[in-house]
């Protein structure tokens, strides 16, 4: 995947804030046409061919950070504020969560060797000599593979003394874990089956031309939040490190936003491990199944739905930590808009299905929002959160490796420490291709665990899609928010 | 000394300054005792409208829009070397 600061991404950003700047000042309406001319003026240096592709480039951006599902608008001569209207209009968001902006996709050659011009049309032709199925010809002086022979097996690569053969990937469809990206067979464009699509968010991140992007939701919720609604933000403990001040800070930063109340999903998941303990001992210490596995990433769960059915059953039945927290926000004020604020596209997903979360929002979005108001975390007072504290462990969910730490902490608290030696744990940090294919060999097999903790992300949810800072960096400062807990854990 | 001011006020975070925290563990040793850094609150200038954050001050002199970490150890490197 690209690096977490790229172009793509600044430009994602910096429109999201600009978007919610002139939406709070009333002047959006008047000014969105023109954004794509002042963000590519005559004269400028394009970023792509010409300014022209470059206004096109940004007018599709924002359509996507209008929420706009840009693969279903065949009108092009819709202007911005046609689609703005429309945004602020619907009263739901809905599926799917991701959209694919055509005219930035460089509708990438399929992956293939090849050779570039560093080769020197050696004597030895080891290219040539090594190929298995005979796929080389040096022809003026130079190897071409034939791509209809070529076998993809790497030789010709491995063998060249000048490094003269590469390989050229489709960053999207190889970062994809589940080979749901495909091309349109005559446009050559990317198109995403939702039928094996599982909302990692992998293909917004690898793109490097930003031709995948989730659906913002950003304009429905600073419009709830203009119209004065009640609003509580539900924020996920990955939120540890991903802004400038303190944990407390951000929680008045939420209340200078708008939000009447702002609950830690930690606490939701302190009431996930207790479920998911229970049903540990309910089905594995009693011998009913061999092993069991977390529900808590959402990504995790419709993999194993759509393409490990035979370890859907291990799969825990027990509610998110979203859910758990949502459900209790709802419960305290019905009349309240809740949206939950984590690294995470799988949870737009998860939350158009449950009835408890109105929006989400990934933590860039929410910068984009503090950035649109000027707001100065490090500048304010702190405040503590609306819901009940959470333990530590509850605040480590978000690392590679937290959940176990959260099951063996309330195994040891519910049965008592003797039994913590009973839970047998193994890690899949991060889903990819290899590791899917691992899933699907502990399924069917015996094995000496009995409780597979699945992260779709490397390193857990603090290397989200979603995320601002560094994974390392924030897991190290979600270590140590964990270690402040005076709940225990 | 190079005297390096980081900009961490919410913008300049927000658009990629939040990697700045590992520059301490990118700097050499040797590097790092040519460096003066500090990381201080916001230094105004996205908001006058001069620029795009990241800020950065360095030796006086302003850069903006360092897009990541790398970038901004590049340009500590360069000032070592004047």
């Amino acid at each position: 995947m690209l690096a977490l600061n790229n172009k793509v991404n600044y430009l994602k950003k910096s429109l999201a804030a600009e978007l919610l700047k002139l939406f709070f000042e009333d002047e959006l309406h008047t000014k969105i046409n023109n954004i794509p001319i002042e963000r590519a003026p005559k004269f400028s240096q394009p970023v792509d061919c010409c300014i022209f592709k470059d206004r096109a480039m940004v007018r599709n951006k924002i359509m996507a950070l209008l929420g706009i599902n840009i693969e279903k608008e065949e009108d092009e001569t819709k202007d911005l504020s046609f689609f703005l209207e429309k945004a602020l209009k619907r009263e739901k968001v809905n599926c799917p969560v991701l959209t694919v902006i055509d005219i930035a996709c460089h509708s990438c050659e399929k992956e293939h060797y090849y050779v570039t011009d560093l080769c020197q049309g050696c004597s030895a032709r080891p290219c040539e000599s090594n190929c298995p199925v005979g796929a080389i010809k040096v022809v003026n002086g130079r190897s071409v593979i034939d791509q209809n022979k070529c076998v993809k097996c790497g030789r010709c690569k491995e063998m060249c003394p000048y490094n003269a053969i590469v390989y050229k990937t489709v960053p999207c469809e190889s970062n994809c874990p589940v080979g749901a990206i495909s091309r349109d067979p005559e446009t050559r464009k990317a198109k995403i089956d939702y039928d094996k699509c599982i909302y990692c968010g992998k293909c917004t991140k690898s793109c490097p031309f930003g031709a995948i992007m989730d659906r913002s939701q950003i304009i429905d919720v600073a419009k709830n939040l203009k119209d004065g609604k009640n609003m509580i933000a539900l924020v996920a403990p990955s939120i540890v490190g991903q802004f400038p001040g303190t944990v407390f800070q951000m929680v008045s930063a939420l209340k200078k936003v708008g939000f009447s109340k702002v609950y830690e999903v930690a606490y939701g998941a302190d009431l996930t491990s207790k479920s998911e303990v229970k049903e540990f001992i309910e089905k594995v210490k009693s011998g009913e199944q061999s092993m069991m596995s977390n529900s808590c990433c959402p990504a995790w769960v419709k993999t194993a739905k759509k393409h490990i059915p035979e370890f859907s059953k291990f799969v825990s039945d027990t509610p998110t930590p979203m859910a758990f927290i949502a459900q209790i926000a709802k419960e305290e004020v019905p009349s309240s808009i809740t949206v939950f604020i984590g690294p995470c596209i799988a949870k737009k997903f998860e939350a158009i299905h449950n009835a408890d979360v109105d929006y989400v929002l990934t933590f860039e979005e929410l910068g984009a929002f503090f950035i649109a108001r000027g707001i100065e975390i490090s500048e304010l007072s702190e405040n503590e959160f609306d819901s009940p504290i959470s333990t530590g462990v509850g605040r480590g969910f978000p690392i590679s490796g937290g959940v176990v730490e959260a099951i063996k902490y309330y195994v040891s608290e519910i049965c008592g420490e003797e039994a913590s030696d009973e839970l047998k744990p193994f890690k899949i940090d991060g889903l990819n291709k290899k590791n899917i294919s691992i899933l699907k060999r502990i399924a069917k097999s015996e094995n000496d665990f009995n409780f597979v903790e699945v992260m779709a992300c490397e390193d857990g949810c603090v290397g989200g899609p979603g995320v601002i800072s560094n994974p390392n960096l924030c897991g190290r400062k979600v270590e140590s928010y964990s270690k402040e807990s005076s709940v225990g854990g | 000394m190079v005297e390096v001011k980081i900009c961490i006020g919410t913008a300049c975070y927000v658009m990629g300054g939040a990697n700045f925290l590992l520059i301490k563990e990118k700097l050499s040793d040797k590097e790092r005792k040519k460096v003066k850094l500090e990381f201080v609150p916001c230094l105004g200038y996205c908001k006058s409208g001069k620029g795009k954050p990241p800020f950065v001050l360095i030796n006086g002199k302003i850069y903006e829009k360092i897009v990541d970490v790398d970038a901004l150890i590049e340009i500590i490197r360069e000032n070592i070397e004047k």
